[in-house]
């Protein structure tokens, strides 16, 4: 089964709202089969910027609230004060791939129980060139960064430090399956004395 | 061949410092997605989500074309994204799907054509006596960045033999022939510059405009095109990665795996 047919499937036996991440998605109004998606904090506002372009989501992901760049995607900081509308299903897991990249897929594949979980220590492993380092990292080092990143920063559950979730109705979680690239880049700078890096390889 | 039936995957590095660096990326898979060639098109990258470890299970499609969007072959396109995508060169089977690990797009012969047109572009309507005009590539130019030097003094000794322009000559950021010692290397009064980069970012966009002599700080005054220095006009185009025409790369490098590897296998 696709995925798109599988969200499909999870819309019809959950019961509106839905939620993923800091994203709100409700029915449009009046029209069936389309869905409108804004941040959760915004509902019930009335002064948001209403677009039915989605591709206006890249530029929403990019930035913070406070124009800071949002590499990670989880991070708690979606920007605020827009709402797209009249979104049609068949764009909708799209929508969602650009908001939490993976999320919809990790989601299912968990469902499925096909979503590989991989260990930090099986991940720092396998890394090369400036960051071949992370083979030499201390229990205490990886907890700094789980605490700073992950713990402070992050929506992500972590299923690669044993958290199991409980399935809610009509919430798709945020699953973090292995260790992100920010997660591998921050135990090498904790390593290195955090001494930030010339080059970004 | 038709490709209604799979994805395409665009690699790009992608940053955690830099907004703008994943731009290209998205800018070629979106055209390439209103081209309706493919059933799907995903982006990824090194540095930012989708990462390339995660974006194969967003795809439905049974083929997906992986196409590193990097301007040579290297750490990254023969390690580091074989590694995370857990493939190897030509075709691979990883969960019931054909993955078709295609060669980077910088290294594709067709590039000749997109620098071309870059600096046909750069140039507009001005009048310019190409045969007294020197095409300059640029490149970064350190032993992280070995093949794609190699690749600029292919693409300038290709142009060379065309004789369009009076001059085509390399210069590197940080290896001789120096950017900064342009004015040394050519005699020619007109002076195009086309950075072979992917993105127009820290380097490309800021530092090579101050080497040239054409900005003092670009973010601050921005630059001109041309600039007069030193009695030459200088014109300076954005990076080579940026360039429409990449989109027509993307797709030739899938038919050169083609011609490589010969046509797909699982559903045929």
């Amino acid at each position: 089964m696709k995925l798109s047919d599988k969200l499909q499937s999870w819309i019809k036996s959950n019961p509106a709202p839905w939620k993923i991440g800091q994203l709100q998605i409700t029915p449009s109004s009046g029209k069936e089969g389309f869905f409108d998606l804004f941040h959760e904090e915004d509902q019930g506002r009335s002064d948001l910027k209403i677009s039915e372009d989605y591709e206006d989501a890249r530029k929403w992901v990019k930035l913070s609230e406070t124009d800071e760049y949002r590499p990670l995607k989880g991070e708690k900081n979606l920007k605020r004060g827009w709402k797209l509308v009249r979104i049609p299903f068949n764009t909708l897991k799209e929508i969602l791939d650009i908001f939490y990249p993976t999320a919809v897929a990790n989601y299912f594949y968990q469902q499925d129980k096909n979503l590989r979980i991989t260990p930090p220590r099986d991940t720092f492993e396998r890394q090369s060139g400036m960051y071949h380092v992370v083979k030499k990292a201390t229990d205490s080092q990886i907890q700094t960064v789980e605490n700073t990143l992950c713990q402070k920063r992050c929506l992500k559950m972590r299923l690669w430090e044993g958290s199991q979730y409980q399935d809610v109705p009509s919430v798709i979680p945020l699953l973090c399956p292995e260790v992100c690239n920010l997660f591998i880049a921050g135990v090498r700078l904790e390593i290195k004395g955090n001494v930030e890096p010339k080059l970004e390889e | 061949m038709s490709l209604k039936h799979a994805a395409l995957i665009l690699a790009g590095h992608g940053s955690t410092l830099n907004a703008d660096s994943s731009e290209p990326t998205y800018l070629h898979a979106d055209g390439i997605r209103k081209r309706g060639i493919f059933a799907e098109v995903h982006e990824c990258f090194w540095k930012e989500e989708p990462h390339y470890r995660d974006v194969l299970r967003q795809v439905d499609a049974k083929v997906a074309y992986i196409v590193p969007l990097f301007i040579s072959r290297g750490y990254f396109t023969e390690k580091v994204l074989p590694r995370e995508f857990e493939v190897t060169p030509g075709r691979s089977i990883l969960n019931g799907k054909e993955i078709c690990y295609c060669e980077p797009v910088g290294a594709h012969p067709g590039m000749t054509q997109v620098l071309l047109h870059r600096a046909q572009t750069v140039l507009g309507s001005a009048d310019v006596d190409l045969s007294q005009t020197c095409l300059f590539i640029a490149g970064h130019g350190t032993n992280l960045n070995e093949n794609s030097t190699v690749i600029i003094y292919e693409q300038v000794k290709k142009i060379s033999e065309m004789g369009i322009y009076g001059e085509c000559r390399p210069f590197f950021m940080e290896q001789k022939p120096l950017i900064k010692e342009w004015m040394a290397q050519t005699k020619m009064p007109n002076v195009i510059v086309v950075p072979f980069f992917i993105s127009d970012g820290l380097h490309s966009y800021e530092d090579i405009p101050v080497m040239l002599g054409i900005s003092e700080n670009v973010k601050a005054t921005g630059f001109k095109n041309p600039t007069e220095v030193n009695g030459r006009r200088v014109w300076y185009a954005h990076a080579i990665g940026t360039e429409p025409q990449i989109e027509d790369v993307i797709l030739a490098q899938i038919d050169l795996f083609h011609e490589t590897f010969g046509q797909t296998t699982v559903l045929d």
